[in-house]
């Protein structure tokens, strides 16, 4: 089943690499490389499921997961993070910030794409409220 | 000499040339005063602590020893003292200030006690300057300031490192990665053998970065242990499962003994996975051909109080003085600091102060050519 992803990370290449796992397997992808211009398409599309960067320019992912949870239409689009900082505490604050899931980068791209159909099919349908 | 007879008299009278050599090697200064609030006595220490001459203080009103500010209060103070004398050991009060002939002043703390004699009360009061140890407590509170705020900073710097060094790693395993799931397309044999060799020197520092992160917080004391009863034996049929492809590709057997019940441990499942997971992929890294085995005792009689998982390969061995260092943290450098064979020897280093984490020990025997067999045990508890 195809799905619209929206991608939001500041790294270029690793925002090429997750559209090319996520094109490779049929989805159709949106991207951006800061978190203002994230925010900007998270509003004016409808997405399946939006995996984001936590450290961005703009807004960072917190703030973006928090403006989204905050408006009813929006409030039941999955969010995943992608996210290189492991620190401890990091998957729970994270968690807790009202994401749906967590994914540490280096990302295991055979893995990667099964782990976003597993959120797709657990998110409610649609994505809106 | 004196316009303070009475009390002055009396003490001089007992004032044995011994017992005066005595008072002066106080190193504390020692004024004492009558009822009146006259000196009557002091020692070396109390004309150098005060800058007055020897002797010149004897009949002075104690007064002078005080701030101006601090004068009315301390005549109640000595009133109350008469009335219902009673011994006060130093440091009873805090926050004294003292004065010096010069007008300066200086951090004070005294202790009293009360002399009855026959002519009256005298009051023996030892002062004791207490600027350096301020100073030294200042100094101390201002460097345990710092120390926080440095490791405040430190923490920001691995968080900072961590994201910084993963980051340029995501592309490079994952582009790696798509390569080889041939995503773009065909490879030849030659670029799938040189793109695994990218993929496992990539996997390698990944887990070089997550090691020293991991080392960093424990040092700091930031993991926190959650603890929960699992089945010790699972984790390692799970572990085994997923070191399976590896151990196959170098024609390795990799079994667990004799498969019997669970074996239940109360115990952080992560952090046990996390060292078993090192151990399992040392042996498969370490063995050229034979096997490694795995497996999973309990140690007790009827309540078992202690796990011992056994990590056993049919690897070159460690020699004893290798095997003397091999906790230690980077041992395979060599003198020369050249790296000898695969890895820091940083994954054991971090293996062990976390099977110390968990209130266990994680211990190795080998002999040269013989194989090694790593054990960490665990309480059960």
């Amino acid at each position: 089943m195809s799905a619209r992803i929206l991608i939001i990370d500041d790294d270029l290449p690793s925002l090429a690499l997750v559209e090319y796992l996520l094109q490779s397997a049929g989805h159709a992808t949106t991207t951006a490389d800061d978190g203002e211009r994230g925010m900007r398409e998270a509003l004016t599309q409808r997405f399946d499921l939006i995996i984001s960067d936590l450290h961005l320019p703009g807004l960072t992912g917190y703030e973006i997961v928090a403006r989204l949870r905050a408006t009813p239409e929006w409030r039941r689009v999955p969010v995943v993070a992608v996210t290189a900082s492991s620190m401890v505490g990091d998957r729970e604050s994270v968690l807790a910030a009202g994401f749906d899931g967590y994914i540490s980068k280096p990302i295991e791209p055979e893995n990667f794409v099964i782990e976003v159909q597993r959120y797709l099919e657990t998110a409610p349908a649609g994505g809106g409220s | 000499m004196s316009t303070a007879p009475d009390g002055l008299n009396q003490f001089e009278r007992w004032a044995e040339p011994d017992l005066r050599a005595v008072l002066e090697s106080i190193p504390d200064a020692l004024v004492v005063v009558d009822a009146d609030g006259r000196i009557v006595m002091t020692n070396a220490k109390t004309c150098d602590a005060f800058g007055y001459a020897a002797g010149e203080l004897t009949g002075l009103p104690v007064d002078v020893l005080l701030p101006e500010r601090h004068r009315r209060s301390h005549a109640d103070h000595r009133r109350r003292f008469l009335d219902a004398p009673r011994a006060r050991s130093i440091g009873e009060r805090t926050g004294l200030q003292a004065l010096r002939k010069d007008g300066t002043e200086f951090p004070a703390e005294i202790a009293v006690s009360p002399i009855r004699t026959a002519r009256g009360m005298l009051v023996c009061t030892v002062v004791r300057d207490i600027s350096e140890r301020l100073r030294v407590a200042r100094s101390l509170h201002e460097k345990s300031l710092q120390l926080e705020s440095a490791g405040r900073t430190k923490d920001r710097f691995l968080a900072a490192m961590s994201h910084e060094l993963r980051t340029p790693l995501n592309a490079i395993v994952g582009f790696t990665g798509t390569l080889l799931m041939r995503l773009p397309g065909p490879l030849t044999a030659d670029q799938e053998i040189q793109l695994k060799t990218v993929q496992s020197s990539a996997r390698q520092l990944v887990g070089l970065i997550n090691d020293l992160l991991d080392l960093a917080k424990l040092d700091s004391n930031e993991v926190g242990l959650r603890r929960e009863w699992f089945d010790c034996r699972g984790l390692v049929d799970e572990l085994t499962a997923q070191l399976h492809p590896a151990s196959t590709a170098k024609g390795l057997e990799l079994t667990v003994a004799d498969a019997n019940d669970a074996v239940m441990v109360y115990s952080d499942r992560q952090i046990l996975r996390q060292i078993l997971c090192k151990l399992m992929e040392n042996a498969i890294q370490f063995t050229a051909s034979g096997a490694v085995l795995v497996s999973v005792t309990r140690v007790g009689s009827n309540d078992p109080d202690e796990v011992q998982i056994t990590v056993a390969d049919t690897g070159p061995g460690i020699s004893g003085e290798a095997l003397a260092r091999l906790f230690e943290g980077f041992p395979r450098l060599d003198h020369g600091g050249v790296l000898r064979g695969a890895g820091t020897g940083l994954g054991l280093h971090l293996s062990r102060k976390l099977a110390m984490l968990l209130g266990g020990t994680l211990s190795c025997t080998s002999e040269q050519g013989g194989g090694s067999q790593f054990t960490v045990s665990v309480p059960a508890p």
